[in-house]
């Protein structure tokens, strides 16, 4: 498909699939070398810009996220903003302020969250490439949901300046693509130095030697809880990568059963100071009463806009973050933190990654998701939460379909800024791997 | 009585703290904001390496252990001149901490601690009804310096403040008004409860408020109450106190680290970081060097630090106690070389007195002036010419002068300063002061008489 | 979490509750707090990391410049005079 007839197309496939919050109206490529999209908390210019939250409405930025800027200079013409859970809170995009996109392979499920719109976009488009945000899973989980490839890089490796703020020690920003050559391809346009982010400026270089991997390592927790499918999928993937020569070895990784609560607190515990911003005044929405007192007008606009799980987040993260909390909560899970990458640098000194299944069932449906109680919905992210509490390159590959026919990905952890391994992972996986795209009509 | 401070005083940068918006005055509202200031969703923290080197010398200055790391922490709290709902400050490991502070040299004042954080913007009150913001302030740089519970009393607090402000001044190019910009948070405990009065603008303010609280706590005490743990706040009118109603909303910073920045090695930057002597400092160390009274010392401190910092030079340079001006920073014009000749001994400014030339001392002089040797004056007869008692004057030798200038003159043995006036077949020496009679020489006298150089120029000291 | 600390955390955080929430999301966090009982039982660390990678002394020049224009940031906002509308204070 021309990216002409994509663009012509955007506005019946998106009213199927739901995948953008805010899409371009132009059906003419230009001198676009690509078309791309970009998960709605990256800021751009020429698109509101709301991060899946109501008390965004109406924001329209004065500058391009650095990611989006570089993909741009590239050649690249931004189609849309996808949706996504509400400021990155959730785990299949059905805490969406606004349109929840739905699964490629049955529309009756969920695509996975939080960068679900991106994952859902780059499923259904052809020859497209979104960029996605990553804090506790939210580029590998819909990834894995949606049959397609998805990467988040070191933390630090991608300028997050433009980047709407989940959990600032935390958020990557990552490319989803059905083409793994994308991966290698599209983080060497977006990452680098950006004087902007300090956080980014601390990297080595990029490295694009096409280092193979010899061996992973399975951690025991990694392969527990998981579905029949997906155990299936994850042995006959295990099976094949022997094939290719690659050591597989299972291995202990204690720590890993913590980093679940500990990134529930960190995250949360960022993310109520990030949306403390959000008080009806300045951008988004500003229809408060301003003769009520500011405490209560403030508290008015946030209770107004934002959703349930946001507001759930908000009060978990100030709670842990409280004096008298802090010590037992924020501060025991930031050494929690450092505990988990020690635990994967042990590892990883003997492998070249560690690998689990990305999720431990396959894309649920959205009447079994309404079910589940927050808990639950935290409890599905413990097989995605390690790498990214510990700052660590992982991604998502497709490794199998289910009795439902729905996709199943495996999780390659790397060490920092070990990216490179990852990527020749991909490019060599891509020829082994039968993939079955969705049929997709608009 | 006990008495803490919490002063905050904005660093002189010419940009903002974490975004490069200009801190100079704005022509407008809103117009030095950027996204990051604003608080915009997206925008980011860098933060201003200058921030850094001002609070390592105000650390410094205060006798504050610099650490050698520090970072940043998040303080969450709600008000529409925080554009972030997050103030970036510093919790654990500040720029510096343990420091004392000498009230007027003698007294110790701790100081707990001292860190940077950013500043708000500024509200303003339309009527009742609602609020107006103005974010150009937001971001501006602090430094934020806490003191232990010190102090005895508010006149002691005002006298602290005073100093403390003059020595920054000297260190870091605080604005004019320094005094009255200065913002402090005041706590005061008569009995045992501790009362925080915060947001006090103004030195006279920080006294007059900490006074109204002495009055307010002891009569509670008299009549036997007891005393609020609260938080007051001052209102300057009236000149009270006014406790802040019980909040419906809840404070509770619940600070966490500041991850947008990551950590700062900051000890080799704290080595490379020289700071001035501090005019307090410098007092007790001009008496006690220099065996003159403290009170003196003070002045002459006083006097001399605003000059030497206008001629960038020591003010004991100034003072003519030290020969060489210290180091100048970059940019600055050295002063005028100089060159030393030797201090000849004591001229007669009043009546002559006799000569002794024998080396006392080498003088500096400026290498514009050209003179051979020095001697310093006795008596006031030269005031008029503004040369005192004690000056030392510049002679440059020569058998003779021009009609009206000043010479030294050799009476026989005897040496005087004189204006030295030639008419036909006399010569008249006049003093610069009615009260001294004009000596005229003729004839054979004139044989006694010697020039032996002109006045080129004299130092004086302001004692 | 008892409804009283979540009542608490609600005015900290600015989030009115209704009677309905402050049910759901005391039962919700009892929950999940109870599930976070498991970080009392991991091990610690003595390194303080802020970052999961180390960001050191990232500093900018003090040099003032301005590269969006300001009456652009302002052209969404709710202004009076250049002003940015807000609250009542007190």
């Amino acid at each position: 498909m021309s990216m002409k007839s994509t663009l012509e197309t955007l506005e019946s496939v998106n009213s199927k699939y739901g995948m953008f919050h805010a899409k371009t109206s132009d059906t003419d490529p230009g001198d676009a070398k690509f078309l791309f999209s970009a998960k709605d908390n990256l800021t751009s210019k020429d698109m509101e810009t709301c991060a899946g939250s109501r008390i965004l409405e109406g924001y329209f930025p004065a500058f391009d996220a650095t990611a989006i800027a570089r993909m741009r200079e590239a050649g690249g013409k931004l189609i849309g903003k996808t949706n996504m859970d509400e400021f990155g809170f959730g785990t299949f995009s059905t805490n969406s302020g606004f349109e929840i996109p739905r699964n490629p392979y049955d529309l009756e499920r969920a695509c996975g969250g939080s960068s679900g719109g991106s994952a859902c976009a780059a499923a259904v488009f052809e020859d497209h490439v979104s960029l996605g945000v990553s804090t506790g899973g939210s580029i590998c989980c819909p990834a894995s949901f949606c049959g397609v490839y998805g990467i988040a890089p070191t933390y630090g490796r991608v300028s997050r300046y433009g980047l709407i703020d989940y959990g600032n020690s935390l958020d990557k920003i990552g490319v989803l693509s059905t083409k793994a050559g994308d991966l290698r391809k599209y983080i060497n346009v977006i990452a680098g130095r950006d004087e902007r982010d300090p956080t980014s400026c601390v990297q080595p270089e990029l490295r694009n030697e096409g280092r193979k991997m010899r061996s992973v390592a399975v951690p025991k927790e990694g392969v527990e809880g998981l579905s029949k499918d997906v155990e299936a999928a994850f042995n006959s993937a295990l099976d094949e990568l022997r094939r290719m020569g690659i050591d597989v070895e299972m291995v202990d990784m204690p720590s890993l059963k913590y980093a679940m609560p500990a990134y529930y607190v960190l995250a949360t515990s960022e993310a109520s100071t990030n949306l403390a911003r959000y008080v009806g005044m300045r951008y988004g929405r500003q229809d408060g009463d301003y003769t009520q007192k500011f405490d209560e007008f403030f508290s008015g606009v946030r209770s107004r806009y934002f959703g349930d799980e946001a507001k759930r987040r908000i009060l978990l993260g100030t709670f842990t973050r409280m004096a008298g909390y802090s010590d037992r909560y924020y501060s025991k899970a930031r050494e929690i933190r450092q505990v988990v990458i020690q635990d994967y640098k042990g590892v990883l000194k003997d492998h070249d990654a560690v690998l689990a299944p990305t999720m431990p069932f396959t894309a649920p449906r959205f009447d079994d998701i309404s079910k589940m109680s927050a808990l639950d919905n935290y409890k599905a992210d413990y097989l995605t939460v390690p790498a990214n509490i510990a700052g660590t390159p992982h991604m998502s590959v497709p490794c199998g379909y289910g009795s439902d026919g729905m996709p199943i990905g495996m999780q390659f952890v790397a060490d920092h800024w070990d990216e490179d391994v990852l990527f020749t992972m991909a490019e060599d996986w891509e020829k082994e791997f039968d993939m079955k795209k969705p049929e997709v009509g608009a | 009585m006990k008495i803490g401070l919490e002063i905050h005083v904005q660093l002189p940068t010419k940009s903002k703290m974490f975004c490069s918006c200009p801190t100079t005055e704005a022509p407008g509202p809103n117009t030095h904001v950027c996204p990051t200031c604003l608080g915009m969703p997206g925008s980011r923290p860098v933060l201003n390496r200058k921030v850094l080197e001002y609070g390592i010398m105000l650390a410094k200055l205060l006798g504050c252990r610099v650490n050698d790391v520090t970072w940043f922490s998040r303080k969450t709290y709600f008000y529409p001149d925080m554009s972030k709902s997050v103030q970036i400050t510093q919790y654990d490991n500040p720029i510096g901490e343990g420091g004392v502070y000498y009230l007027n040299g003698k007294k110790p004042i701790r100081i707990t601690r001292i860190h940077v954080e950013e500043d708000p913007g500024k509200t303003k009150r339309v009527g009742d009804l609602s609020s107006l913001v103005d974010y150009n302030r937001s971001g501006i740089p602090l430094a934020e310096i806490v003191t232990e519970p010190d102090i005895s009393t508010p006149a002691e607090a005002r006298e602290f403040l005073g100093q403390l402000i003059q020595d920054i001044r000297c260190v870091i190019d605080i604005p004019g008004d320094g005094e009255r910009s200065i913002r402090c948070d005041c706590n005061i405990s008569v009995g045992k409860e501790r009362v925080e009065v915060k947001n006090v603008t103004g030195l006279k303010n920080v006294e007059r408020a900490l006074t109204f609280e002495v009055v307010r706590q002891t009569k509670i005490l008299k009549a036997g109450g007891k005393i609020d743990r609260e938080t007051r706040r001052f209102d300057e009118e009236r000149g009270v106190t006014i406790s802040v109603r019980k909040k419906e909303f809840e404070a509770d910073y619940g600070y966490i680290d500041e991850p947008d920045l990551g950590v700062y090695h900051i000890r080799e930057m704290a080595e490379s970081i020289k700071i001035r002597e501090s005019p307090q400092k410098m007092t007790v160390r001009l008496s006690q060097q220099y065996g003159i009274d403290q009170k003196m010392a003070k002045q002459l401190v006083n006097t001399s630090v605003t000059l030497a910092e206008l001629f960038d030079c020591s003010p004991e340079y100034l003072l003519g106690w030290q020969s060489a001006p210290s180091a100048l920073p970059a940019g600055c014009m050295p002063l005028p070389g100089t060159y030393p000749i030797p201090l000849l001994g004591t001229i007669a400014c009043g009546e002559p007195i006799l000569a002794q030339e024998n080396i006392e001392d080498q003088i500096p002089v400026p290498e514009f002036i050209h003179a051979d040797f020095a001697l310093r004056c006795k008596g006031d007869s030269m005031i008029g010419a503004r040369i005192r008692d004690g000056d030392v004057v510049y002679i440059r030798s020569q058998p003779d002068v021009e009609d009206g200038e000043i010479a030294a003159v050799l009476i026989g043995e005897e040496a005087t300063l004189k204006r030295v006036y030639k008419i036909p077949g006399r010569l008249q020496l006049r003093p610069e002061n009615p009260s001294y009679p004009v000596f005229e020489y003729a004839g054979s006298e004139l044989d006694e008489i010697r020039i032996l150089g002109k006045a080129v120029g004299f130092s004086s000291t302001v004692l | 979490m008892d409804r009283e600390t979540v009542e608490r955390v609600a005015r900290t955080a600015h989030i009115k509750l209704t009677e309905d929430e402050l049910e759901r999301y005391s039962r919700d966090l009892s929950e999940i707090l109870n599930y976070f009982e498991l970080l009392d039982e991991a091990p610690g660390s003595e390194e303080r990391g802020i970052n999961p990678v180390e960001v050191a002394d990232v500093l900018r020049d003090d040099e003032p410049s301005m590269e969006i224009d300001p009456d652009l940031l302002l052209r969404d906002m709710d202004t009076y005079e250049r002003y940015v509308r807000g609250p009542r204070l007190s």
